[in-house]
């Protein structure tokens, strides 16, 4: 029985410099995931910016969009 | 009920011991000031457990008192004495308030704050028409708002809003379920009730503060935390993460709290069960949010980041500010020497104002750009009395939207222009730095050029570089970034300056400081 249980746990034995490995791999994605989510702030900023800068342009009206320059910044508190 | 034995309380904290886990309030001549959790909030020692008073207490722990240790559940009164802290036989009363006699106590996080057993129901009234008008503002702004966190609890507890709690909180969510229309809308939310004339300060994607004029003029702000249900999950900003259907928030109820009837989600239980956990009935004036990693890391991906360092900033703008000195930075002199067609000198990140304002008396139209008008605003009220040609904008250069919105709108004024960042690059974060590439870009399209100081990492742990809040940058990185956004570095000095004598924001004296002047320029 003490030998069956010692196959087992070589058999699933995790190598220390697997298991560095994989914390370092685990550390890796976390950064990387973090990376993707802070895209959600800056394409929200752009597509904020854009939208309210695209209205006036399409409509060809110089007085709007120079209004929505001024506006726009003074809104942003 | 709780025992209490072995109590000894001291110029140090409280020690005691108790079989079970208990929430004590401490009261002071009959009034509560703070309260904790003996065996989460205290050290083992001999036997028991010690408690030290907070930081924000101790100022006030000098005399005599009557200290009782009140069960906060019960309201049993567990231990009950007379006695004097600090020096022997001082007999003046202890007074835990401010300045003006107000009394004060501990929120949950140990803040020193006018808690709202300490106010009167006269007191009250206008936070709470506060929050019924910014309700109504995000009505009409397009959301179904409700009050949230403590202020739901106490309206759902028992009508009335918590005694150790110190503000209102206000929630709603989203329709939307992606993180990206929640932070649209939220944007959305800020420009509509500016639009209705409210000032509006940006925690974050999801966040903001609102703030309302009260009845007798004083300003009063009130937090909005934006919320969506995304993968079976509700999201509220700040703590929560939980699985939710979406028929547990709508369509909304109806809670009372002092009196008057708001808006609740439809489950309030199972929003409160998500908010504080299945035993939000119990009362725990000393509540701490144990928020998972997970949730902490999806809000701080999703939506933070834009206030980096802001608390250590807005402590040192808190302080009084000195007067305009006679003499400019090098830097202001600099601008002023080197730009003499400039139509309009951009101060980023000015703070005090006080090289726009010289700048402005040497006739250059300037504005300066701050994130705090807090450390502005003596300057720019002085400008404006003496009719300098000189405005001062609140500004966040971690912000792509203020990076974009203000480089648009100083670039309509023709002809070149100066940009002066004195200890912005080595104070902001790499994508703040990279928004200040972008901004000068487009503010010195029809040419003119951006004079840049920073701190050189020879300073590194340098005393001045830590009471400003600044990092240092090597010479290189700063002139490979300004190269890549197509800026041409004219000229890149390196200086020694020798401390002055006079004492550092942090009240010591100041080593030799090592930093880079560097004037840079784009193709017109």
């Amino acid at each position: 029985m003490a030998g069956m249980n010692e196959s087992i746990r070589n058999r699933f034995a995790t190598p220390k410099s697997r298991l560095a490995e994989l914390e370092r791999r685990v550390a890796e994605l976390e950064d990387e995931v973090q990376e993707c989510r802070q895209l959600n702030l800056r394409l929200a900023e752009l597509t904020d910016l854009v939208q309210e800068l695209l209205l006036p342009v399409a409509q060809r009206d110089e007085e709007k969009v120079a209004a929505m320059v001024e506006r726009y910044a003074d809104k942003l508190g | 009920m709780a025992g209490l034995s072995q109590i000894r309380v001291d110029d140090a904290g409280i020690l005691a011991s108790s079989r079970d886990e208990v929430v004590l309030d401490v009261l002071l001549d009959g009034r509560r000031v703070w309260s904790f959790w003996l065996r989460r909030d205290g050290e083992s020692h001999g036997g028991g457990s010690f408690v030290a008073w907070p930081p924000a207490l101790r100022r006030f722990l000098q005399g005599t008192t009557r200290l009782q240790l009140v069960e906060h559940v019960s309201g049993a009164v567990l231990h009950d004495e007379e006695l004097t802290l600090g020096e022997p036989g001082d007999d003046r009363r202890i007074a835990v308030e401010d300045a003006g006699g107000t009394p004060l106590g501990l929120d949950k996080d140990n803040r020193l704050s006018r808690t709202f057993d300490t106010r009167s129901e006269e007191h009250v009234a206008p936070l709470l028409d506060a929050v019924e008008e910014v309700l109504g503002a995000l009505h009409a702004a397009g959301v179904e708002a409700f009050p949230a966190y403590g202020t739901l609890l106490g309206a759902v507890r028992g009508g009335k809003l918590i005694g150790h709690d110190s503000d209102a909180d206000i929630g709603y969510v989203s329709r939307h379920s992606h993180p990206v229309d929640v932070i649209r809308e939220s944007f959305r939310l800020q420009s509509r009730l500016a639009d209705m004339g409210y000032p509006i300060s940006r925690y974050s994607g999801a966040a903001f503060k609102v703030e309302v004029v009260e009845g007798d003029g004083a300003v009063r702000g009130l937090d909005v935390f934006g919320g969506f249900l995304m993968d079976g999950h509700l999201v509220l900003m700040g703590e929560i993460r939980q699985p939710f259907e979406r028929e547990w928030v709508f369509p909304l109820g109806t809670t009372t709290l002092e009196g008057r009837t708001l808006p609740a989600p439809a489950d309030t239980d199972r929003f409160l069960s998500a908010t504080y956990g299945p035993d939000w009935r119990v009362p725990d004036p000393a509540f701490h949010f144990e928020t998972p990693r997970s949730t902490h890391r999806r809000l701080n991906g999703w939506f933070r980041g834009t206030r980096v360092q802001r608390v250590e900033w807005d402590r040192s703008w808190s302080r009084k500010a000195p007067e305009v000195p006679a003499k400019p930075t090098p830097v202001a002199r600099a601008v002023h020497e080197q730009n003499p067609d400039a139509k309009l000198v951009v101060d980023v990140g000015c703070g005090r104002g006080h090289d726009a304002y010289w700048l402005a008396t040497q006739g250059m139209p300037t504005v300066g750009l701050d994130f705090s008008p807090k450390a502005y605003a003596a300057t720019a009220a002085r400008a404006r009395a003496e009719g300098l040609p000189l405005d001062f904008h609140e500004f966040n250069l971690i912000e792509l939207r203020h990076a974009l919105g203000w480089g648009a709108r100083l670039a309509r004024t023709p002809g070149p222009k100066a940009v002066l960042a004195r200890h912005v690059a080595d104070a902001t974060t790499r994508r703040g730095r990279q928004h200040l590439w972008r901004f000068s870009e487009m503010v010195l399209r029809d040419g003119g050029r951006l004079h840049l100081e920073f701190l050189l990492p020879q300073n590194e742990n340098d005393r001045f570089a830590r009471a400003s809040h600044l990092r240092t940058l090597p010479m290189e990185k700063v002139a490979a970034e300004l190269e890549a956004r197509g800026g041409e570095v004219v000229r890149a000095r390196e200086l020694t300056i020798e401390p002055s004598g006079a004492p550092d924001p942090s009240g010591g004296r100041t080593g030799p400081r090592v930093l880079c002047r560097m004037v840079v320029q784009w193709q017109a």
